[in-house]
C-alpha cells in the first residue's frame, strides 16, 4: 500500500470519527421512562362505563345496535345467554379486555411495551419503535398496537402513553351486558394511559366502531400494589371447565357429572348421548 | 387502633361484595332474582377456571340423590376470599345458597357457602 493510499484512508478516518462525533453531540438527552411496575386491579364497575349505565347513562349505540341489545336482553331474560363472547370462552379483546377482571401488569422497554393480563393470560404488544401499520395485519382478538411515549411536562420523563389499536376479531361485546361490537370489526381503539398520582394509573379509551352513534370515550382507572411476594398472581385457563356451550342459536349447560348438556331455559330439551 | 382496623376490615369486605357482584361474564342463565338454598352432601369441590364448582349430592323429596353443579367465583377470586383446592373435601355436609337454573335442571350459581348451623363457612377454618 503506497503512503498516498494510507494518508487517503486515515483521512477518511479521521472524517467518519469526527462526523460521529458531532453526531453524538447533536443527539437529544434521553427522556426516561417511567416506573408502572407492580400488579394493578381494577377500579369501578365490569360495564364498559366503569361508573355503571344506570348512573350515567345507556351506552351510545346506533338504532340497529341499540335494536339488537334490547333482542338480546329479551332472549337473557328467558336464560339464554348471547351477546357475551367470553361466557363460552372467547377471548374478551379489545377493547373489553382493558376492563381488566383480574389484575394485570405493565411491561415497558423502549421497543414495546407489554400488557400482562391474568384475565385469559392475555398479552398486548404496544410498539413503541416508531414502526408505521404493517401493509397487511391479520386480524386479532388483541388487535396490532402502535404507540407513542409522550414528555407532556418536559421534565425529561415519559408522563403518557398513546396507543392506537386496529386489526381487531370479532365477535366482541365491550361487556356482560349484551352492548356488542359491530359485526363489520372495523373497531379502532385509542388509549391515553397516564399513571396521575402514586396508586392510580388512568386509561382514556376512545372506541370507534359502527355499532355507535359516534366515538365512545371512557375513563378506566386501576389501582396499584408495589410488586412483593404477597402480590398473587393467579392463571386463568377459561377452557379447563367451562359448562356453557352454544350450539347454533342455543345454549347449554355442560353437566359433566351425568354427562348430559342440561337446558338453561324453560322448554328446552336436555341432550343426552346416544350409546 | 381497632377503629382504623375495623375499617379497613370493612372496606376489604366491601370490595369483596363488589367483585364477587360483578361476574366477567354475563349470568343470564340463573333466576337471580329467586335464590334458593339446600343442604347436601360434597361430591367434589373443583378449584378451576373460568369458574370453581361445587357438585353437591342433595336428596329431593322422594327421596332420591340429585347431583348439582354449583358454580362459583373464579380462582383468583376464590383465592383471595381464602379458599383452596382442599376446603372443601369429599363428605362435608354443607348448606350452600344459589341463584338455580331458569330451566329447573340441577345447576346453580352459588352466592354464599354455611354450615349445617346455618353459619357463614369460614374457609380459614378447615386449615
Amino acid at each position: 500500500m503506497n503512503t498516498t493510499r494510507i494518508l487517503f484512508l486515515a483521512g477518511i478516518s479521521l472524517l467518519l470519527s469526527a462526523c460521529e462525533q458531532n453526531t453524538q453531540v447533536a443527539e437529544t438527552p434521553s427522556i426516561q421512562y417511567p416506573d408502572w411496575s407492580g400488579q394493578w386491579s381494577r377500579i369501578g364497575s365490569l360495564n364498559w362505563q366503569p361508573e355503571g349505565y344506570a348512573e350515567v347513562g345507556p351506552p351510545p349505540l346506533s338504532p340497529e345496535y341499540q335494536a339488537r341489545r334490547e333482542e338480546y336482553q329479551a332472549l337473557r331474560n328467558q336464560g339464554v345467554l348471547v351477546g357475551d363472547p367470553p361466557a363460552a370462552c372467547l377471548p374478551p379483546g379489545m377493547p373489553r379486555l382493558m376492563t381488566m377482571s383480574f389484575p394485570f401488569e405493565m411491561v415497558i422497554t423502549e421497543q414495546t411495551s407489554y400488557i400482562l393480563a391474568d384475565w385469559d393470560s392475555a398479552v398486548r404488544r404496544i410498539f413503541t419503535d416508531g414502526r408505521d401499520w404493517p401493509d397487511y395485519m391479520l386480524p386479532e382478538f388483541n388487535g396490532y398496537s402502535i404507540g407513542q411515549w409522550h414528555d407532556e411536562n418536559e421534565d425529561g420523563v415519559y408522563e403518557m402513553l398513546s396507543v392506537e389499536t386496529r386489526a381487531i376479531k370479532g365477535p366482541r361485546s365491550f361487556d356482560s351486558t349484551a352492548v356488542v361490537l359491530h359485526d363489520n370489526n372495523e373497531t379502532v381503539v385509542l388509549e391515553e394511559f397516564r399513571r396521575i398520582d402514586e396508586t392510580t394509573l388512568e386509561n382514556t379509551i376512545t372506541t370507534i366502531d359502527d355499532a355507535l352513534s359516534g366515538p365512545w370515550t371512557v375513563q378506566r382507572r386501576y389501582s396499584h400494589e408495589s410488586f412483593s411476594e404477597d402480590v398473587l398472581w393467579v392463571e386463568y385457563v377459561c377452557a379447563e371447565n367451562n359448562r356453557h356451550i352454544n350450539l347454533g342459536d342455543e345454549w347449554y349447560f355442560l353437566n359433566k357429572e351425568e354427562g348430559t348438556l342440561d337446558p338453561t331455559r324453560e322448554g328446552q330439551s336436555r341432550l343426552v348421548p346416544e350409546d | 387502633m381497632k377503629i382504623p382496623s375495623l375499617l379497613l376490615s370493612c372496606l376489604a369486605a366491601f370490595f369483596i361484595f363488589v367483585q364477587a357482584a360483578s361476574a366477567h361474564h354475563s349470568t343470564a342463565i340463573y333466576d337471580m332474582e329467586n335464590p334458593v338454598e339446600l343442604q347436601g352432601r360434597v361430591v367434589e369441590l373443583q378449584f378451576t377456571n373460568p369458574h370453581v364448582f361445587i357438585i353437591l349430592a342433595v336428596e329431593n323429596e322422594s327421596g332420591e340423590e340429585v347431583i348439582w353443579s354449583l358454580e362459583g367465583s373464579n380462582t383468583s377470586l376464590m383465592l383471595r376470599r381464602g379458599w383452596r383446592p382442599d376446603t372443601l373435601k369429599a363428605g362435608d355436609e354443607i348448606r350452600i345458597n344459589f341463584r338455580p337454573l331458569h330451566s329447573g335442571a340441577p345447576g346453580g350459581n352459588f352466592r354464599e357457602v354455611k354450615n349445617i348451623d346455618g353459619t357463614s363457612f369460614d374457609p380459614a377454618s378447615t386449615r
